[in-house]
Protein backbone atom coordinates (compact mmCIF):
# COMPACT_ATOMS: atom_id res chain seq x y z
CA UNK A 1 0.00 0.00 0.00
CA UNK A 2 1.24 3.56 -0.75
CA UNK A 3 1.78 5.72 2.32
CA UNK A 4 -0.65 8.25 2.32
CA UNK A 5 1.22 10.84 4.77
CA UNK A 6 0.22 12.25 7.61
CA UNK A 7 -3.52 11.52 8.80
CA UNK A 8 -4.12 13.24 11.63
CA UNK A 9 -4.83 16.69 9.48
CA UNK A 10 -8.58 16.95 8.73
CA UNK A 11 -8.89 17.54 4.94
CA UNK A 12 -11.60 16.49 2.29
CA UNK A 13 -10.37 13.17 0.70
CA UNK A 14 -11.65 11.34 -2.73
CA UNK A 15 -11.94 7.40 -3.00
CA UNK A 16 -9.59 6.42 -5.61
CA UNK A 17 -10.26 3.23 -7.09
CA UNK A 18 -7.20 1.45 -8.41
CA UNK A 19 -6.48 -2.34 -9.35
CA UNK A 20 -2.96 -1.89 -7.20
CA UNK A 21 -3.81 -0.26 -3.81
CA UNK A 22 -7.70 -1.58 -4.08
CA UNK A 23 -10.20 1.74 -3.27
CA UNK A 24 -7.84 4.54 -1.30
CA UNK A 25 -8.50 7.68 0.27
CA UNK A 26 -6.76 10.53 -1.08
CA UNK A 27 -6.74 14.08 0.02
CA UNK A 28 -7.70 16.65 -2.63
CA UNK A 29 -4.87 18.41 -2.52
CA UNK A 30 -3.02 15.28 -4.21
CA UNK A 31 -5.63 15.73 -7.20
CA UNK A 32 -3.62 16.49 -10.49
CA UNK A 33 -5.19 18.28 -13.17
CA UNK A 34 -3.87 17.33 -16.84
CA UNK A 35 -5.86 19.14 -18.98
CA UNK A 36 -4.39 17.42 -22.14
CA UNK A 37 -3.47 14.24 -20.44
CA UNK A 38 -0.27 12.32 -20.98
CA UNK A 39 1.12 11.54 -24.55
CA UNK A 40 -0.95 8.71 -25.50
CA UNK A 41 -3.41 8.91 -22.92
CA UNK A 42 -5.78 11.92 -24.15
CA UNK A 43 -8.76 11.26 -21.64
CA UNK A 44 -7.44 10.83 -18.60
CA UNK A 45 -7.18 14.10 -17.03
CA UNK A 46 -7.17 13.67 -13.53
CA UNK A 47 -4.50 11.86 -11.23
CA UNK A 48 -3.60 11.42 -7.95
CA UNK A 49 -0.09 11.26 -5.89
CA UNK A 50 0.58 8.43 -4.08
CA UNK A 51 3.62 8.29 -2.00
CA UNK A 52 5.28 4.18 -2.66
CA UNK A 53 6.95 3.94 0.95
CA UNK A 54 8.50 6.12 2.97
CA UNK A 55 12.20 7.35 2.10
CA UNK A 56 11.53 6.36 -1.81
CA UNK A 57 12.29 8.43 -4.15
CA UNK A 58 9.22 7.19 -6.84
CA UNK A 59 5.72 8.24 -6.85
CA UNK A 60 2.59 6.62 -8.11
CA UNK A 61 0.76 9.09 -10.87
CA UNK A 62 -2.82 6.89 -10.41
CA UNK A 63 -5.29 8.00 -12.90
CA UNK A 64 -8.78 8.64 -11.18
CA UNK A 65 -10.81 7.48 -14.12
CA UNK A 66 -8.63 4.40 -14.62
CA UNK A 67 -8.04 2.15 -11.77
CA UNK A 68 -5.32 0.11 -14.36
CA UNK A 69 -3.78 3.42 -15.43
CA UNK A 70 -0.93 4.41 -13.08
CA UNK A 71 2.96 5.40 -13.93
CA UNK A 72 5.77 5.55 -11.88
CA UNK A 73 7.58 9.17 -11.30
CA UNK A 74 10.32 10.16 -9.46
CA UNK A 75 12.05 13.45 -8.85
CA UNK A 76 14.71 14.06 -11.86
CA UNK A 77 17.01 16.23 -10.13
CA UNK A 78 18.69 13.00 -7.52
CA UNK A 79 20.08 11.56 -10.97
CA UNK A 80 20.54 14.74 -13.27
CA UNK A 81 21.03 17.72 -10.76
CA UNK A 82 21.39 20.19 -13.16
CA UNK A 83 18.51 18.83 -15.35
CA UNK A 84 16.54 21.97 -16.93
CA UNK A 85 12.90 21.98 -18.13
CA UNK A 86 12.67 25.17 -20.94
CA UNK A 87 9.08 25.98 -20.69
CA UNK A 88 7.23 27.82 -23.69
CA UNK A 89 4.56 30.79 -23.52
CA UNK A 90 2.14 28.71 -23.94
CA UNK A 91 3.33 26.15 -21.32
CA UNK A 92 2.98 28.95 -19.06
CA UNK A 93 -0.46 29.70 -19.82
CA UNK A 94 -1.46 25.72 -20.02
CA UNK A 95 -0.38 25.58 -16.33
CA UNK A 96 -2.30 28.90 -14.92
CA UNK A 97 1.47 30.17 -13.93
CA UNK A 98 1.43 33.30 -12.01
CA UNK A 99 4.42 35.00 -10.84
CA UNK A 100 5.52 33.23 -7.43
CA UNK A 101 3.81 29.54 -8.12
CA UNK A 102 6.01 26.36 -7.09
CA UNK A 103 6.53 24.36 -9.86
CA UNK A 104 7.08 20.64 -9.27
CA UNK A 105 8.90 18.35 -11.56
CA UNK A 106 8.51 14.75 -11.73
CA UNK A 107 9.88 12.14 -14.97
CA UNK A 108 8.00 9.56 -15.67
CA UNK A 109 9.97 6.54 -14.92
CA UNK A 110 9.83 2.94 -17.20
CA UNK A 111 10.84 -0.36 -15.42
CA UNK A 112 10.80 -3.10 -17.55
CA UNK A 113 9.32 -6.10 -16.70
CA UNK A 114 11.59 -8.70 -15.00
CA UNK A 115 14.62 -6.44 -15.26
CA UNK A 116 13.71 -3.22 -12.99
CA UNK A 117 17.53 -3.05 -12.75
CA UNK A 118 17.56 -1.40 -16.57
CA UNK A 119 14.79 1.39 -15.01
CA UNK A 120 14.67 4.67 -16.87
CA UNK A 121 13.39 8.12 -16.65
CA UNK A 122 12.18 10.22 -19.31
CA UNK A 123 13.77 13.60 -19.50
CA UNK A 124 12.36 14.82 -23.01
CA UNK A 125 8.57 14.76 -21.73
CA UNK A 126 8.82 15.98 -17.95
CA UNK A 127 5.59 15.98 -15.99
CA UNK A 128 5.39 19.77 -14.67
CA UNK A 129 3.40 20.80 -12.27
CA UNK A 130 2.00 24.01 -10.98
CA UNK A 131 2.33 23.53 -7.36
CA UNK A 132 -0.39 26.45 -6.49
CA UNK A 133 -3.26 25.21 -8.74
CA UNK A 134 -2.20 21.20 -9.39
CA UNK A 135 -2.28 21.87 -12.84
CA UNK A 136 0.15 19.84 -14.89
CA UNK A 137 1.06 19.09 -18.36
CA UNK A 138 3.81 16.65 -19.75
CA UNK A 139 5.70 19.65 -21.12
CA UNK A 140 7.52 18.22 -24.53
CA UNK A 141 11.14 19.61 -25.20
CA UNK A 142 11.96 19.40 -28.36
CA UNK A 143 15.26 21.24 -28.50
CA UNK A 144 16.80 19.42 -25.44
CA UNK A 145 19.42 16.73 -25.91
CA UNK A 146 18.27 14.87 -22.50
CA UNK A 147 17.34 11.22 -23.54
CA UNK A 148 13.56 9.80 -23.25
CA UNK A 149 15.79 6.69 -21.54
CA UNK A 150 17.89 8.28 -19.07
CA UNK A 151 18.96 5.29 -17.02
CA UNK A 152 18.25 5.80 -13.29
CA UNK A 153 20.43 3.08 -11.44
CA UNK A 154 24.47 2.62 -12.13
CA UNK A 155 25.39 5.84 -14.31
CA UNK A 156 28.92 6.49 -14.65
CA UNK A 157 28.98 8.21 -17.79
CA UNK A 158 31.18 11.13 -17.49
CA UNK A 159 29.93 14.66 -17.13
CA UNK A 160 29.33 16.24 -20.22
CA UNK A 161 29.48 20.20 -20.67
CA UNK A 162 27.07 21.43 -19.25
CA UNK A 163 23.05 22.64 -20.69
CA UNK A 164 23.07 26.15 -22.07
CA UNK A 165 21.92 28.75 -20.40
CA UNK A 166 18.17 28.83 -20.25
CA UNK A 167 15.24 29.97 -17.57
CA UNK A 168 15.24 26.56 -16.39
CA UNK A 169 12.32 26.22 -13.77
CA UNK A 170 12.39 29.70 -12.73
CA UNK A 171 9.24 31.19 -12.48
CA UNK A 172 8.04 33.86 -14.65
CA UNK A 173 9.39 37.50 -14.37
CA UNK B 1 -3.07 11.26 -47.60
CA UNK B 2 -3.23 14.57 -49.12
CA UNK B 3 0.38 15.29 -50.89
CA UNK B 4 1.16 18.47 -52.43
CA UNK B 5 4.30 19.74 -54.71
CA UNK B 6 5.59 22.84 -53.19
CA UNK B 7 8.88 24.90 -54.30
CA UNK B 8 10.92 26.59 -51.85
CA UNK B 9 9.25 30.27 -51.08
CA UNK B 10 5.92 28.72 -51.22
CA UNK B 11 3.17 27.95 -48.75
CA UNK B 12 0.28 25.85 -47.54
CA UNK B 13 -2.66 27.02 -45.47
CA UNK B 14 -4.79 24.78 -43.36
CA UNK B 15 -7.83 25.98 -42.14
CA UNK B 16 -7.61 29.69 -40.82
CA UNK B 17 -4.96 29.83 -38.79
CA UNK B 18 -2.21 27.22 -39.78
CA UNK B 19 0.14 28.02 -42.56
CA UNK B 20 3.11 26.03 -43.64
CA UNK B 21 6.08 27.28 -45.87
CA UNK B 22 8.69 26.17 -47.43
CA UNK B 23 11.88 27.92 -46.29
CA UNK B 24 14.47 26.23 -48.09
CA UNK B 25 14.98 23.24 -49.63
CA UNK B 26 18.83 21.87 -49.50
CA UNK B 27 19.73 18.37 -50.40
CA UNK B 28 18.14 15.97 -48.98
CA UNK B 29 16.75 18.55 -45.58
CA UNK B 30 13.49 20.98 -46.13
CA UNK B 31 13.59 23.62 -44.09
CA UNK B 32 9.68 24.60 -43.23
CA UNK B 33 8.19 27.67 -41.39
CA UNK B 34 4.95 26.89 -39.51
CA UNK B 35 2.40 29.26 -38.48
CA UNK B 36 0.07 28.15 -35.95
CA UNK B 37 -2.41 29.42 -33.34
CA UNK B 38 -0.38 29.25 -29.67
CA UNK B 39 -2.71 26.48 -28.23
CA UNK B 40 -1.98 23.94 -31.12
CA UNK B 41 1.98 22.76 -29.88
CA UNK B 42 3.54 22.14 -33.01
CA UNK B 43 6.74 19.40 -32.37
CA UNK B 44 9.06 17.27 -34.11
CA UNK B 45 7.35 14.13 -35.03
CA UNK B 46 9.89 11.72 -34.08
CA UNK B 47 10.54 13.80 -30.16
CA UNK B 48 6.58 13.95 -29.86
CA UNK B 49 6.29 10.08 -31.02
CA UNK B 50 9.41 9.15 -28.42
CA UNK B 51 7.49 10.42 -25.39
CA UNK B 52 3.73 9.04 -26.31
CA UNK B 53 5.97 5.44 -27.05
CA UNK B 54 7.82 5.66 -23.63
CA UNK B 55 4.45 6.62 -21.59
CA UNK B 56 2.73 3.49 -23.32
CA UNK B 57 5.50 1.31 -22.30
CA UNK B 58 5.63 2.84 -18.90
CA UNK B 59 2.04 2.73 -18.44
CA UNK B 60 2.00 -1.27 -19.97
CA UNK B 61 4.76 -2.66 -17.54
CA UNK B 62 5.01 -0.66 -14.57
CA UNK B 63 7.85 -3.86 -13.25
CA UNK B 64 8.71 -4.14 -9.86
CA UNK B 65 8.77 -1.49 -8.04
CA UNK B 66 9.71 -2.80 -4.83
CA UNK B 67 12.38 -4.13 -6.30
CA UNK B 68 13.63 -0.97 -8.46
CA UNK B 69 13.54 0.85 -5.01
CA UNK B 70 15.58 -2.23 -3.16
CA UNK B 71 18.09 -0.95 -6.26
CA UNK B 72 18.00 2.44 -5.43
CA UNK B 73 19.27 2.26 -1.93
CA UNK B 74 21.80 -0.12 -2.86
CA UNK B 75 23.44 2.16 -5.93
CA UNK B 76 22.82 5.10 -4.18
CA UNK B 77 26.60 6.43 -3.82
CA UNK B 78 27.50 5.72 -7.23
CA UNK B 79 24.31 8.47 -8.76
CA UNK B 80 25.82 11.39 -8.03
CA UNK B 81 28.95 11.48 -10.92
CA UNK B 82 25.77 10.81 -13.62
CA UNK B 83 24.72 13.29 -16.10
CA UNK B 84 21.89 13.40 -17.76
CA UNK B 85 23.03 14.34 -21.25
CA UNK B 86 23.40 12.03 -24.05
CA UNK B 87 24.91 12.87 -27.83
CA UNK B 88 22.04 13.46 -30.21
CA UNK B 89 21.31 10.93 -32.59
CA UNK B 90 19.17 12.74 -35.09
Amino acid sequence: MPDQGNRTEQTETITAQTSRFGAVQVPLSQVIHLPQGLLGFPADRYFVLLRHRQDSPFLWLQSLANPDLAFVITSPFQIVPDYQVQLTNEDRRELDLAGDDPLVTYALVTIPRGNPAAMTMNLIGPLVINGRTRVGKQVVLSESTYSHRQPILAVTRAETPAAPESAGMAAPP
Amino acid sequence: MLVLARKAGEAVQIGDGITIYVVEIRGRQVRLGIEAPAHLPVHRSEVYDRIRDENLQAAEAPGDLGEAFRLWGEGKGDRLAGSGKQDRTD
